[in-house]
């Protein structure tokens, strides 16, 4: 079964990355998992320079059909957010949009992330979001209500309560959550799928910062079907990410 | 993927209980089901009211389950240095019980390594040779352990090592033989190599935080690096024996 990942990060700065290619270490990873696609963003544009790193996704996703992209913006630079959109996501090979997490950036329902979602609604496109603390489930929730028609992938962080979040996202049906495998707690998949049934919880591999091995030993070890492991795997993010 | 790695395995981080914290079932029937699944000989675990609400019942429900277990589960002793009253003697009842190890969790219980009182269990514990794991989820929290054992003859286990404070981590275990380092915070096949590279495998103790987490979060990064089959059994099993054996 081919699998989807549907968020992975291109930036090599955590301290269990070795130095080298970390895009032949990502192909070698796809090709060992037989990962059919790889949705990337770049980790520099997120915690470094925006344009540089939209930049370095862009150059990779034109030249390598096993990666897509997805452009980072900050809300604290909303003119080149706005040119990074423009940019990239009138290009196919892109996929939607990554908002930073809030806590480097702005809570999701401040005037600042709204005004992006604003410039960013003509693209229609979904957006990865980060959620840290359960606020920023309760924000993201309250930012839905204000754009109904654009969809949400949410991401744990390490240390997310997650538990929380889920459940106040349970109802919400354009927001979607993902595996990885930066959250492990165990349970954690199965009430995701119980709480928002099973098209809405997809794989990310979490590369660079976590390998594949950790999540998708999670999906194994995890009390679902054979359905859901592939629905999570392969069939929701084909639907959510429209690929 | 396969599920059982065919190397023996000990696991030094698990955990039996009531967890308040979520709603994760950490009975033992859940834990010993995961180690019949991945092949685990033995786990060594803490009650989580030894943790969470009084060190005495909670290590007294240690030895229950233990019993109860036939031998697969090795119950590890916690005792929360802020108690103070009585850890001297609390630690004497567990270890004429034959507990082997003790195990410690300043970040559920509101202290940090530095405070007077856990100095003086430091003590206890060297007078009486015994070894102890301690979770180090914080910045400046390693640098504290290692200067409390720094002399000592006595092991100590780094555990609940975040990816903040890993560098601080590799450097304290690095310059220090008696501090060793818990494997549920490597989450990368490349991890280990690297890991092992800084501070030597005969430094590294596996540890999954099952049932908490999920097994093959921890289990699978250790399979997939490149050690060789001798590295990853002293990872599994061997590392540990010593320091408990010791």
């Amino acid at each position: 079964m081919p699998l989807i990942d549907a968020y992975a990060e291109l930036g090599w700065w955590t301290i269990q990355n070795r130095d080298g290619d970390e895009i032949a270490m990502m192909e070698r990873v796809a090709q060992r998992y037989n990962i059919e696609f790889i949705s990337v963003a770049s980790a520099e544009a997120m915690r470094g320079d925006l344009s540089l790193g939209n930049r370095k996704v862009a150059e990779l996703v034109a030249q390598n059909p096993k990666f897509r992209g997805y452009v980072v913006v900050n809300p604290n630079h909303l003119e080149a957010s706005s040119e990074e959109m423009k940019r990239n996501l009138t290009k196919g090979n892109f996929l939607g949009i990554v908002l930073p997490p809030p806590s480097l950036a702005h809570p999701f329902n401040s005037w600042r992330t709204m005004e992006l979602i604003k410039m960013a609604r003509r693209y229609d496109c979904p957006f990865v979001a980060f959620v840290e603390i359960s606020f920023d489930a309760q924000a993201l929730v309250a930012l839905t209500k204000s754009f109904p028609g654009i969809k949400f992938l949410m991401v744990p962080n390490q240390g997310s309560d997650w538990w929380a979040a889920l459940k106040i996202v349970e109802d919400v049906t354009n927001i979607s959550v993902v595996v990885s495998g930066l959250l492990t707690e165990r349970g954690i998949i199965e009430q995701a799928i119980s709480l928002l049934g099973e098209r809405r919880v997809l794989w990310a591999s979490g590369m660079t910062r976590v390998h594949p091995t950790c999540s998708l030993g999670m999906i194994q070890e995890a009390e679902l079907t054979e359905r859901q492991r592939n629905m999570i795997v392969e069939v929701n993010a084909k639907h959510w990410l429209s690929l | 993927m396969a599920a059982q790695s065919g190397l023996p395995i000990v696991d030094c981080n698990t955990w039996v209980g009531f967890y308040p914290r979520q709603a994760i079932d950490l009975s033992p029937q859940v834990l010993l089901s995961i180690m019949k699944r991945y092949g685990v000989a033995r786990a060594l675990f803490v009650h989580t009211t030894a943790v969470f609400y009084d060190a005495r019942t909670g290590n007294d429900l240690a030895v229950q389950v233990a019993k109860e277990s036939g031998g697969l589960l090795i119950p590890v002793a916690s005792i929360n240095p802020m108690q103070y009253r009585g850890i001297g003697e609390e630690i004497d009842r567990r270890l004429q019980q034959g507990f082997r190890l003790f195990r410690f969790f300043p970040q559920w219980q509101n202290w940090q390594p530095k405070v007077a009182p856990f100095r003086e269990l430091v003590n206890i514990l060297t007078e009486k040779g015994v070894p102890f794991l301690i979770d180090c989820p914080k910045v400046g929290w390693a640098t504290e352990i290692a200067d409390l054992v720094q002399d000592k003859p006595l092991t100590v286990v780094l555990s609940d090592v975040s990816e903040v404070n890993m560098g601080e981590v590799l450097c304290v275990v690095k310059s220090l033989p008696n501090i060793y380092l818990e494997t549920s915070c490597i989450i990368q096949p490349d991890g280990y190599d690297l890991v092992a590279d800084e501070i030597g495998v005969d430094k590294l103790v596996f540890g999954s935080n099952a049932p908490l987490h999920y097994f093959a979060s921890a289990l699978f990064p250790l399979l997939h690096s490149a050690l060789s089959d001798e590295d990853k059994r002293k990872v599994l099993v061997e590392n540990l024996r010593r320091i408990v054996q010791a």
